[in-house]
């Protein structure tokens, strides 16, 4: 709230000119941490809230990303077949796609960067870099088009999406203090995470701070899945043992009840 | 607090909706015979499970609910084990060349044209002919349409008559030879493979309408059948794909055992025509839902192939 910058339409031309061309370049201190620090994939996982926490030099913004491992994807495109009906045709492989995208700017940066959509890209904080930054089979194909499903996809998932209102400021004397709740969805895939905090001030990363966040597999799930992958046969003939002694079960009970009538 | 993690999906999911489902399907299953796979796969993508891993595990599911359904089935006296044998000699033939027919059908691109409007047809073709036939026979007395089956030795009939290797199948009351099941088997078996599911709502009207086997065996026979085909296929997806979550068919066993039990006590208190009216109303709505699946633009244009 104290940006003084804000104050004035006059001072917030002179804002996009300094974060343009760079002037007005102040240091910057910036302390964080995340809270947890490592996220355990149980039986009762149902996606997790994470608090990112901090100080800042006053003047300075805060922007958030938690970005996944880049990965190679393959897709099908939907397209239409005699003028008429939908289906698959064809497949799309992507380079460089990372498994999870979440930024949370402060409130002042996310009206600064809605108000000024393109600037998206000069930071290269936002999707627009993650678009650049993949590579697409066969390159035939219509790479902004294809992006902007990726985004649909992603952002159903919950794997993608800006969090809005997520940063909250406490104002102190010299600094300011950030608090962030990011909620991390239940379909997270296990990886390890990059939580970047960025303190933004001119059109600049002033400083930055990478914290690594693991997500693993923890318990049941963990020894399920490596049975899974490991040994599939074994898994699989086990998984239809269980599911035909749970059949005879149960027929068995349904036998007792009908017995007694 | 009702949410449990899926390893293999890598999603959590409601415990109680999964067990819902489950239970639906199951009821259906034990009432009609059917693995009701093709059911429950599309309502668990619906639910967010990745489609591979959602057909795999329904199938490791539908293992658990026709050992249940078959049990109840086969003491009440509906399943033909003989004819079973036969068809699933069958199934795992055409099984196995269905699948050696997709793989040659993706080489050639298209496949999944082909696939959808198979199904379509299929479907369509199924369901109308069910529930016409049905509300035919149920319009005519009972005495006439007894006189109409014994007044026509069809070709077909003639057909049956003269083939080699006669049998006796006692508890569907029928006389063939042992090549009628066999070579149906084998047609179920290809067109369960390219269309990906356990050909139960085919296998039905097969048995009722070219095998001429009285409903409730063919519900009791069809489980029987199809309990040995999900087995293989939850082996085989697991072992090669890795797409089976057992936590999920577990859930989903529960339900739908419990279901097929009630499923298989109501389908004692429906008549024959009755069963064969109400499946073939559900064949239709997958069908006329697949439909509007090809013909309305999808919200989103891509979509993952396999597991991620």
């Amino acid at each position: 709230m104290t940006f003084i910058l804000k104050k004035t339409s006059v001072l917030t031309a002179m804002t996009i000119f300094c974060l343009l061309t760079g002037a007005g370049y102040v240091n910057a201190t910036l302390s964080g941490s995340v809270n947890p620090s490592s996220i355990s994939i149980g039986t009762t996982f149902n996606g997790q809230d994470i608090i990112i926490s901090g100080d800042v030099s006053k003047g300075a913004e805060i922007l958030i990303r938690i970005t996944g491992e880049k990965k190679a994807e393959k897709f099908k495109k939907k397209g239409k077949i005699l003028g008429l009906l939908w289906m698959n045709l064809n497949t799309i492989e992507m380079e460089n796609v990372p498994s999870m995208m979440l930024i949370a700017p402060s409130d002042y940066l996310e009206n600064w960067l809605e108000k000024h959509p393109g600037q998206w890209k000069s930071t290269g904080l936002g999707f627009e870099a993650v678009k650049d930054n993949i590579t697409l089979f066969p390159e035939s194909e219509d790479k902004d088009m294809i992006f902007e499903e990726l985004l649909k996809l992603k952002k159903k998932e919950g794997l993608y999406g800006i969090r809005k209102k997520a940063v909250i400021y406490t104002n102190n004397e010299e600094i300011t203090t950030y608090e962030a709740r990011i909620h991390l969805p239940a379909g997270l895939p296990p990886g390890v995470y990059n939580v970047e905090i960025l303190a933004i001030g001119g059109g600049h990363v002033l400083e930055k701070k990478t914290l690594p966040l693991p997500a693993r597999q923890v318990g049941f799930p963990a020894f399920l899945s490596s049975l899974a992958f490991e040994h599939g046969l074994l898994y699989g003939i086990l998984s239809v043992i269980i599911a035909i002694m749970a059949g005879l079960i149960i027929g068995f009970m349904f036998r007792g009840g009908q017995g007694a009538h | 607090m009702w949410h449990m993690y899926l390893p293999i999906a890598g999603n959590s999911t409601n415990v109680l909706l999964i067990l819902g489902l489950g239970g639906i399907v199951g009821f259906l299953s034990g009432i009609f015979g059917v693995g009701g796979g093709f059911l429950m796969t599309p309502l668990l993508i619906m639910f967010g499970i990745p489609p591979t891993v959602a057909a795999a595990s329904d199938s490791n599911q539908i293992v658990g609910a026709s050992t249940s359904g078959t049990f109840a089935h086969y003491r009440l006296g509906n399943v033909d084990v003989k004819m079973g044998v036969f068809l699933l000699i069958g199934g795992v033939v055409g099984g196995t060349g269905g699948v050696q027919i997709i793989k040659v059908l993706r080489h050639m691109g298209n496949a999944d044209f082909l696939i959808n409007i198979t199904y379509v047809l299929m479907l369509g073709f199924v369901g109308s002919y069910m529930l016409i036939e049905s509300l035919q026979s149920i319009k005519k007395k009972p005495s006439m349409a007894g006189a109409r089956t014994s007044k026509k030795p069809s070709a077909y009939a003639r057909m049956m008559k003269s083939l080699p290797g006669q049998l006796f199948f006692e508890k569907s009351g029928v006389e063939m030879s042992f090549l009628m099941p066999l070579v149906m088997g084998i047609f179920v078996g290809i067109l369960a493979a390219i269309m990906g599911v356990g050909g139960g709502f085919i296998m039905v009207p097969v048995m009722v309408y070219l095998l001429r086997m009285p409903m409730h065996v063919v519900v009791g026979t069809s489980l029987f059948q199809i309990l040995f085909t999900c087995v293989n296929v939850t082996i085989m997806q697991a072992y090669s794909n890795h797409t089976v979550d057992f936590i999920l068919a577990l859930l989903l066993l529960i339900g739908s055992s419990l279901g097929a039990q009630v499923g298989a006590k109501v389908s004692r208190f429906l008549k024959g025509e009755q069963l064969k009216i109400i499946l073939a109303i559900i064949v239709l709505i997958v069908m006329v839902k697949m439909l509007l699946g090809l013909l309305i633009q999808p919200e989103i244009l891509l979509s993952y192939i396999g597991g991620h």
